[in-house]
């Protein structure tokens, strides 16, 4: 039989393609990231880069990897930008579903004095310091105004548990409103499970309540961080988690640390007391700069640096403990990884863009007063009511989402035009922090080559793509964190 | 692997066996209006009324129009479809009731030409294969439960396509269909919607993806533009909703972007149904070609487990066929399909003691010679 | 209050570097250094003012031009893939874009 002669071939002549929408960084003297509109992203040395920028690059595979990962194109070709677009929309899908997290703070009041807390009130005699009925009425009221078809309900304090009645009130008023409007409820109490009984543990398995308490790790670090009259919240924390777990079922308590200074050298431990608890997430957070007074350059003063030192030790701690077969997952890395594998949106409010900021995330306070973010919250614990939007009592839902409270730091911090962001080869992974730099730096968007948040994220970023490209078991265990 | 076809003795015809297709059957089935031609073994009693018989045994009475059976069909049975030439003398297996796969050839025509193709494309005029295609479809006993539509390309022919298949909605609407394609017609809006339109309740279409980008896959399917029509059409396809597995073919040339190709898949088309990925069958070009895409699966389990690997983390649903046991990677068994049509599979003598036989497909007859070195009987 | 270091000097030829990539690029050495533009009739005169006191002003030099290399390129990048970049933007969001699988569900 004749063959026809091979008339098609593989390789690209010189300058036989054009870029698309890419941006770059370095990460090394001679290695450079480059990412495309959707966060998919190859490594390139130097000469490869400018060879590629210039046409006349000759590694017919390089090129390969590059049109397959939409970085170029043949001039002419439309099947890339079509799926740039795709994947583009896909990425923004969830963008019309605001809000679908709402923080009902139903009482100030608390039992612990944990160092860091800057809204707390001693006295747990019921005081002025609880959410009345009427004011969380308003708070629903503004709750299921939002498009989102799934609310998450998150209890907050103080400690919620010493307003029990008023969360068990909540609950069934929002299911009772729920039936005209269908979206899918999830109720979350945040609290430090000192309270926990029958009753509460009766109720949230009746109710369908989830629990999310503070574990800092072990009992030295968590107890130093937490005062409590008997010196016990490690030990009631623990036995309220195991009690949860028993009772209600692994997966119906998850655990947040705050991270301190006293952390910071002891990522093993911290994690190891979860993994000795059954708990399978652990998400290493950053030193929150809100209890501090941090005019200082960027907020950098709590020291970058060795915060990601800290995550990475704890990343690859927990990246061997998987090896071994104890399957832990990493928060924010699992968010991140969300971001660079897929065109799913992990729906984090802390990094996205547009920011999180009444978007993502909507905080009643106990006395009505609506925040943009918890984090707006705890500001004006320190008389900083930048982030306050209004009040359940007298603002409607206009009032607050169209303010210039909400909209001036939404558009400034928005990355697609912030300086240095809008260039940045790791903005499809980041977002916007407003709350962050305005109370580090005094306005929305930042000086980001000064920021710690922008330092602390691209560390982060750094640390997951060596970890990816380094090691195929890493890459792997990222990919199935992604698909979370 | 059995024979498909064969030379016939006519006996007693009076003029030209018509129509071309007929479905065998027991003399306990009564005559139909359908072409029924009556199985008659040695000594079975002759029930007249029937248009044809096929004589096994040496029968010296037939009671109508009959055809003498070579040895190389003794496996017909009934609810089996055959095509009879005008003049009796061949009989061709249409359709095999026992068979796990049936597939009804629709075209030799094709606009890509694969490197590995298994059906070189011809380019003449075989429009009657369509015609033969509904034939075979009305005649199909109920118990069909699938039928592959393969060709050449059968999108060449939208017509005649859209028409086949609205034959099956209205005559076999239970029937899940399998159609083979390059996808590129799909591409057109217009064309997908038609297709769509049909309203059929269960039909996937297969569409070989041999690379992440344009430039080895047009060079793969020796057809410039065909990567970027291809993709077009599943993406039109599964705009409409429609069924689509992307089927890779596993040879020297797609094993060192498979991952690659696993994620461009995860990234871009996650929506697929099935992701498909076959051994190399060593026939028709694949042979003359044999150089350019000829790889021992044995040498390329590490890049098969990465893909499978990243397509299922993905959720994609992944399909390894084509296979044998004793090459594949363990871990990805539970993904392996018996799959080699069984007129083409076979087993070697050294399978005789592998444990596992039976859950293995075997290889391809079809690919003469051109096996793994490293096929080996699995002893527990 | 001011540092005691003696500013350093850059200049850049008009004809072959753009005042945007040059802006762009003090930005981002702000941590290190702050910078004065100044424009001549075929130049761009920059002064670098160290942030820290014992800074070595060649490496500020140096920090300084590799930064405008790298915004030249991310100017020239920009300008090449804009009417690509405005293409996908607005194929993401038009309602008949030629293909529309909906949101893959994952």
């Amino acid at each position: 039989m004749t063959l026809r002669p091979a008339r098609v071939t593989t390789d690209l002549p010189p300058a036989g393609w054009q870029l698309l929408p890419l941006r770059f960084h370095r990460l090394d003297p001679d290695s450079i990231l480059v990412t495309n509109l959707v966060g998919e992203h190859a490594f390139l040395t130097e000469s490869q880069f400018l060879s590629v920028l210039d046409g006349t690059c000759t590694n017919q595979r390089l090129l390969a990897e590059l049109r397959a990962k939409h970085l170029i194109q043949v001039p002419g070709e439309r099947l890339p930008a079509e799926l740039l677009a795709i994947k583009l929309r896909t990425r923004l899908r969830r963008l019309p579903d605001s809000t679908g997290l709402h923080m009902f703070v139903v009482t100030l009041r608390c039992e612990h004095t944990c160092r860091y807390c800057q809204v707390s009130r001693q006295s747990t005699a019921k005081s002025d310091y609880d959410m009345s009925e009427e004011t969380a009425r308003g708070a629903l009221d503004l709750a299921f105004r939002s498009p989102s078809p799934h609310l998450k309900l998150e209890f907050q304090g103080g400690e919620p548990l010493l307003n029990l009645p008023l969360v068990r009130w909540i609950v069934a008023e929002a299911k009772r409103m729920n039936k005209v409007h269908g979206k899918q409820l999830a109720f979350v109490i945040a609290t430090n499970l000192a309270l926990l009984d029958d009753d509460v543990i009766e109720f949230c398995g009746q109710e369908d309540v989830y629990l999310s308490t503070s574990l800092d790790g072990p009992a030295d670090l968590h107890n130093g961080n937490r005062r409590r009259p008997g010196q016990d919240s490690w030990e009631r924390t623990v036995s309220g988690i195991r009690t949860v777990q028993q009772t209600l079922g692994p997966d119906r308590v998850s655990a947040l640390m705050t991270t301190t200074e006293a952390s910071l050298d002891r990522p093993q431990d911290i994690i190891n007391s979860y993994a000795e608890l059954g708990l399978r997430h652990v998400f290493l957070r950053p030193i929150s700069p809100y209890g501090f007074a941090l005019r200082r350059r960027g907020g950098a003063g709590y020291g970058v640096q060795r915060w990601l030192t800290f995550y990475e030790a704890g990343l690859d701690h927990i990246i061997d403990l998987n090896r071994q077969g104890v399957p832990m997952v990493e928060a924010y890395t699992a968010i991140v990884a969300k971001k660079m594998f897929t065109n799913d949106d992990p729906g984090y409010v802390d990094l996205t863009s547009p920011a999180g900021i009444g978007l993502g995330a909507l905080v009643y306070n106990y006395d009505g007063d609506v925040y943009a973010s918890d984090e707006g919250r705890m500001l004006a614990e320190m008389n900083d009511h930048t982030f306050r939007l209004g009040n359940v009592h007298h603002s409607s839902y206009q009032d607050i989402m169209l303010s210039d409270q909400l909209l001036q730091p939404l558009q400034e911090s928005f990355t697609l035009s912030a300086p240095m962001c809008s260039t940045c080869a790791f903005e499809p992974y980041c977002g916007a922090d407003p709350v962050f730099h305005h109370t580090t730096m005094g306005d929305f968007a930042g000086q980001k080559t000064m920021s710690a948040f922008c330092q602390r994220n691209m560390g982060v970023f750094t640390a997951v793509l060596r970890r990816a490209r380094e090691d195929d078991f890493t890459r792997d265990l990222f990919f199935r964190w992604a698909q979370q | 692997m059995i024979k498909l076809s064969g030379r016939a003795k006519p006996i007693g015809l009076s003029g030209l066996v018509d129509p071309g297709v007929w479905r065998v059957c027991q003399a306990s089935e009564t005559p139909a209006q359908h072409p029924l031609a009556c199985l008659v073994r040695d000594g079975d009693d002759h029930v007249p009324g029937y248009g044809l018989y096929l004589m096994q045994g040496p029968d010296a009475a037939v009671p109508g129009p009959a055809l003498q059976l070579p040895t190389d069909l003794a496996h017909l049975a009934a609810g089996d479809v055959i095509g009879v030439a005008p003049d009796g003398r061949r009989i061709t297996v249409l359709w095999k009731q026992a068979a796990t796969h049936n597939s009804v050839l629709l075209t030799e025509q094709c606009d890509n030409y694969c490197l590995m193709c298994s059906q070189p494309p011809k380019n003449r005029d075989d429009a009657w294969l369509f015609d033969r295609a509904k034939q075979i479809v009305s005649l199909l006993p109920s118990s069909a439960r699938s039928l592959g539509l393969t060709g050449g390309e059968p999108t060449l022919h939208a017509d005649a396509l859209i028409d086949l298949l609205e034959h099956c909605r209205d005559t076999t609407p239970w029937l899940q269909l399998h159609l083979l394609s390059n996808g590129r017609r799909f591409a057109d809006g217009e064309f997908a919607s038609r297709y769509a339109q049909v309203g059929l309740a269960d039909i996937m279409v297969g569409i070989p993806v041999y690379a992440p980008e344009a430039g080895l896959h047009d060079f793969i399917v020796q057809a410039q533009g065909a990567f970027d029509e291809t993709i077009r059409g599943i993406l039109n396809l599964a705009s409409l909703g429609q069924c689509v597995e992307i089927r890779i073919v596993v040879q020297l040339r797609t094993v060192p972007v498979l991952t690659d190709l696993a994620l461009f898949i995860a990234r871009n088309l996650p929506f697929v149904d099935q992701v498909a990925l076959m051994g190399l069958e060593m026939t028709g070009l694949a042979r003359p070609n044999s150089a350019e895409v000829w790889i021992d699966p044995a040498t390329y389990q590490r890049e098969l487990l990465e893909a499978t690997q990243i397509l299922v983390t993905a959720g994609v649903a992944t399909r390894i066929y084509n296979h044998q046991l004793c090459v594949l990677d363990e871990r990805l068994w539970p993904y392996a399909v018996r799959s080699i049509s069984d007129w083409k599979n076979d087993y070697l003598d050294i399978c005789q003691q592998c444990s596992v036989r039976d859950a293995c497909g075997g290889v391809f007859t079809t690919s003469g010679n051109r096996l793994s070195q490293h096929l080996r009987p699995i002893l527990t | 209050m001011t540092a005691d270091v003696e500013p350093a000097t850059i200049t850049f030829d008009r004809a072959t570097v753009e005042l945007d990539a040059v802006q762009r690029a003090a930005y981002a050495v702000a941590a290190t250094m702050t910078v004065d533009i100044r424009v001549s009739a075929n130049e761009y005169v920059c002064t670098l003012f160290p942030r820290d006191a014992g800074a070595d002003l060649h490496d500020l030099q140096h920090q300084m031009r590799s930064e405008v290399i790298d915004q030249t390129l991310r100017v020239r990048i920009g300008q090449q893939t804009e009417p690509l970049r405005n293409l996908i933007f607005a194929l993401a969001f038009s309602q008949t874009g030629l293909a529309d699988p909906g949101a893959p569900e994952s």
